[in-house]
């Protein structure tokens, strides 16, 4: 029954793409009868535990929510100022890749990278610091709290006026945003080896970069895992962010508040794809990293095997 | 806090080759393996000061297998873990081989088995054995060699490559102890290590452990709250009550040193283990 | 060791807590005030004084901390409320803005969080996605929401607030969904033996155990949103906000102007939170059983 709605609801999807450009009444019809089938279909797939249904069931709630966006906007005449259609878009991002692939290497390359390498080693450099002093954790940690919740982009224009319109003031910028996730992080992975698990070091007499070394950094790597996870999306987001503050010709930010300004709404689209896709696959990496490196965190286990007592 | 006083000159760092026999108390003081004297623990609280241990005194001869026992908070742990110097007595006077317990802890004198397994899990099972080797500083061949020996002697051969959370309650522990047998010391300080498992594993190793204390000629200091256990395992059982935490009775379990489960239904060991219920009855009367 | 521990025992924990962040504001005001020292040329009329005569330079490369609390204080008491000098006027509007965003984010968050709990298909198919989207830089798309709404006919407060609801979002949407998750199954077994409707499991149990997790998201969306508020008002020429006034600044190059905006900024944010903070240690106390 589900998989007939499956048959069907790609049937009209096909038919509501090739018939759009024609009779749009026609097509917004078997759009709805796409969408309705599709979802139903769907929801038979997302009952399914095995491992390529997980991946198929987003997989293919996107594919149905870009045909949607395609048949609606086509159908409806959507103005393109408003909101382009997957395909002008698609089409944008094409023809723009080059350009494109020029402010990846601004934005990312001589921005986002460096600040992030910059900030993070910083911020994890302090909170090891931080540890071997009790009474100055107690003050950092709350202060650390409220530097997470203010609006660190504001310093753009500070360090433009500092350090230029290059790369190097939104570099500067994406140190100063990713230096306390990595810090607190820091400071809490420090924390995360049990008591009983240092007595051990201890009654060995090992020394404090023998108790580093073996105890505290691997069982901090959940904890450090998560801050270049929080880092690699804050420092796109600061040096794009940093950018709408003026920038040289090139970058992420400069493609999106150039182009918003001829109303090229396609080609903003573009540059905020190839945006999503940097960030996505940077995360992906890390993830995939994290996983191989915390295989024994009861996060990574579970499922697996039982987690530990 | 771990400043390392220097060794006096009487008192050799290392007892060798004098296998005695019990009493302890016969022995004298210098070749003690451990020997505790008016050992008294005490910090604030938010009630006031707060007295773990008061005026503690016990020899352990070489060869002994001694067990604490008694309410919660009566210092037990706590007398442990001076003796491994990971806590500092306010008071009185400790030696370990003869020297300062920091003597013993830098030396890698004893091996310390705790509560939980503690085992790491990013280590396997023959990886978490090596690490205090690692520690010390063993060439790698060396220490497969030493590591494959102590996971053998707790019969866990067949489970060195696998980690942690592939193994049960029963065999964590047992890598534990295999840690702890691998800087081979000649001193096993055991902090409730089979407290946490059911009743039939907890028997099997208890056996292994007579065992082990037998063929090796190991020095025993066992925390539990099992009467049961302590009286099998043990050549002297130290019952302790609480507030302050303090001896109450030392009662001593005449048996031969091989050991098996079927010691538990004779009728000495019943006694013995009334004469400990009754010294622990006045402990737990005072709560 | 026993001179520590009395410390430790006799001193209450607030007062080491405060005294430790005393200690880290100074060294922060001495490494501020050296540097300040070294940056600034001096002025050419240097008036007389107990303070370094750098520290008051009218353009300085860093500002000296007492120039920024001048600067500070006039920005927010110089000028009545109602000036569009005044950063009291400015934190308003944002203010208004990151609330209103907040507010839908709020909605958006918790609507789609119990969505995601009682449907598989949304489960499996919508919330990886909003896990993904969190490495994405959903901030890019401000200059756009302003100009797509604005020629929808929407100026001023809107597209700031959808902008920040766009950003608040994710953390309320995951932290619901971890919170409506979090009641164990032995007590949603439970009202099953007492044949308790969905509806009645969702009002009994499930929103109950989910408000421990409802908080830190609340907060951070709070923090979220002022950012995302003052990101709007970037690429709109708008004229008020704190956002307005950090780009006015960095056009003219008024470099206490822009660091007094960013305290206030920072002050907002904070005090935002804050607020967040005792409506939640005022509510009834419960954990979260982690």
């Amino acid at each position: 029954m589900k998989r007939l709605a499956g048959i069907v609801a790609v049937v009209a999807g096909i038919a509501a793409l090739a018939i759009v450009g024609i009779a749009p009444p026609a097509a917004l019809v078997l759009s709805a009868v796409c969408a309705v089938g599709g979802f139903y279909a769907l929801a038979g797939l997302a009952e399914i535990e095995s491992r390529p249904a997980v991946v198929l069931t987003p997989a293919l709630f996107a594919v149905l929510v870009l045909f949607l966006w395609e048949v609606l906007t086509r159908g409806f005449a959507i103005p393109m100022i408003l909101l382009p259609s997957p395909g002008i878009i698609g089409a944008a991002f094409w023809q723009m890749l080059p350009e494109l692939l020029q402010d990846v290497r601004q934005t990312v390359l001589y921005a986002a990278i460096p600040g992030f390498l910059i900030g993070t080693s910083l911020g994890l450099l302090a909170g090891a610091l931080v540890d071997r002093s009790p009474f100055l954790q107690q003050g950092l940690l709350p202060l650390s709290n409220f530097a997470s919740v203010i609006p660190i982009v504001g310093v753009a224009p500070i360090m433009i006026m500092w350090f230029g319109f290059g790369g190097e003031s939104k570099a500067a910028v994406v140190i100063l945003i990713t230096f306390f996730p990595a810090f607190v992080n820091m400071v809490a992975g420090l924390g995360q080896a049990s008591r009983i698990e240092r007595d051990l070091m201890t009654s060995y007499a090992a020394t404090y970069w023998q108790t580093m070394r073996k105890l505290r950094l691997p069982a901090a790597l959940p904890f450090l895992f998560a801050a270049l996870k929080i880092n690699a999306s804050l420092s796109l987001i600061g040096a794009i962010v940093a950018e709408f503050f003026g920038t040289p010709v090139h970058g992420i930010g400069f493609r999106i508040s150039a182009e918003i300004g001829h109303l090229a709404l396609d080609h903003v689209w573009a540059a905020i794809l190839i945006a999503a896709l940097v960030g996505s696959i940077s995360y992906a990496l890390l993830a995939a990293a994290e996983r191989s490196v915390t295989f024994w965190h009861p996060s990574q286990l579970s499922g697996r095997t039982r987690p530990r007592p | 806090m771990q400043t390392i006083s220097p060794a006096p000159n009487s008192a050799p760092k290392h007892v060798n080759a004098v296998i005695e026999s019990r009493p302890a108390s016969t022995a004298a003081p210098h070749s003690s393996v451990v020997s505790v004297n008016g050992v008294a623990v005490s910090y604030p609280s938010a009630h006031g000061i707060f007295q773990a241990l008061s005026n503690v005194s016990l020899d352990v001869a070489r060869g002994e297998f001694i067990s604490l026992i008694g309410p919660s908070g009566c210092g037990k742990t706590t007398l442990l873990r001076l003796i491994a110097d990971l806590a500092q007595p306010t008071s009185g006077e400790l030696r370990v081989n003869g020297g300062t317990p920091n003597q013993a802890r830098t030396d890698r004198s004893y091996g310390y088995v705790f509560q939980s397994p503690a085992l790491y899990p990013w280590r396997t099972a023959i990886s978490n054995v090596m690490l205090p080797l690692e520690i010390i500083g063993l060439s790698p061949t060396e220490r497969q060699q030493r590591a494959a020996g102590a996971l053998a002697a707790v019969g866990l051969t067949e489970a060195a490559g696998r980690y942690p959370w592939q193994l049960s309650g029963g065999m964590q522990q047992r890598v534990s102890i295999a840690r702890a047998l691998s800087l081979q010391p000649d001193l096993l300080l055991m902090d409730e290590p089979f407290g946490a498992l059911d009743e039939i594993t907890r028997d099997k190793l208890n056996l292994h452990l007579t065992d082990l204390w037998r063929e090796r000629n190991l020095t025993v200091i066992f925390v539990t709250h099992s009467i049961p256990e302590a009286v099998f395992l043990s050549t002297r059982v130290v019952a302790m009550s609480a507030n302050p935490g303090r001896i109450s009775r030392v009662i001593e379990c005449p048996f031969p040193q091989r050991r098996t489960l079927d010691l538990r239904n004779t009728k000495q060991f019943l006694d013995v283990s009334q004469e400990v219920r009754d010294a622990l009855s006045d402990a737990y009367a005072d709560e | 060791m026993n001179n520590v521990m009395t410390f430790r025992h006799t001193v209450p924990g607030w007062l080491r807590q405060a005294a430790s962040i005393a200690v880290i504001l100074c060294i922060v005001l001495a490494i501020w005030s050296v540097a300040a020292t070294l940056a600034n040329p001096a002025p050419s009329d240097p008036e007389p004084g107990w303070l370094p005569a750098n520290w008051w330079n009218d353009r300085p490369i860093l500002p000296s901390p007492p120039q920024v609390a001048v600067a500070t204080w006039n920005g927010l008491f110089g000028y009545p409320v109602s000036s569009p000098r005044s950063l009291i006027f400015h934190a308003g509007v944002t203010l208004e803005a990151a609330l209103a965003g907040f507010a839908l984010a709020t909605i958006i968050g918790i609507a789609l969080a119990t969505a995601i709990v009682h449907s598989r298909l949304l489960d499996k198919g919508l919330l990886p996605w909003v896990i993904v989207s969190q490495s994405i830089p959903v901030l890019a798309t401000a200059p756009m929401i302003v100009v797509v709404l604005g020629n929808a006919g929407f100026t001023g407060l809107l597209p700031k607030a959808v902008i920040s609801a766009s950003l608040a979002f994710f953390p309320v949407t995951i932290g619901m969904c971890k919170g409506l998750r979090a009641a164990g199954s032995a007590q949603i077994e439970l009202l099953h033996t007492y044949n308790a409707s969905g509806s009645q499991i969702f009002r009994k149990l499930r929103w109950p155990a989910a408000i421990p997790y409802l908080f830190p998201a609340l907060k951070v969306a709070m923090a979220l949103a002022i950012t995302g508020a003052i990101v709007g008002e970037l690429p709109t020429g708008a004229q008020a906000g704190l956002g307005a006034r950090l780009l006015i600044a960095s056009y003219n190059g008024l470099m206490l102007l822009m660091w007094a905006t960013l305290v206030v900024a920072s002050l907002t944010a904070g005090l935002s939170v804050g607020v967040l903070t005792l409506i939640e240690r005022a509510l009834p106390r419960f954990r979260a059983s982690q």
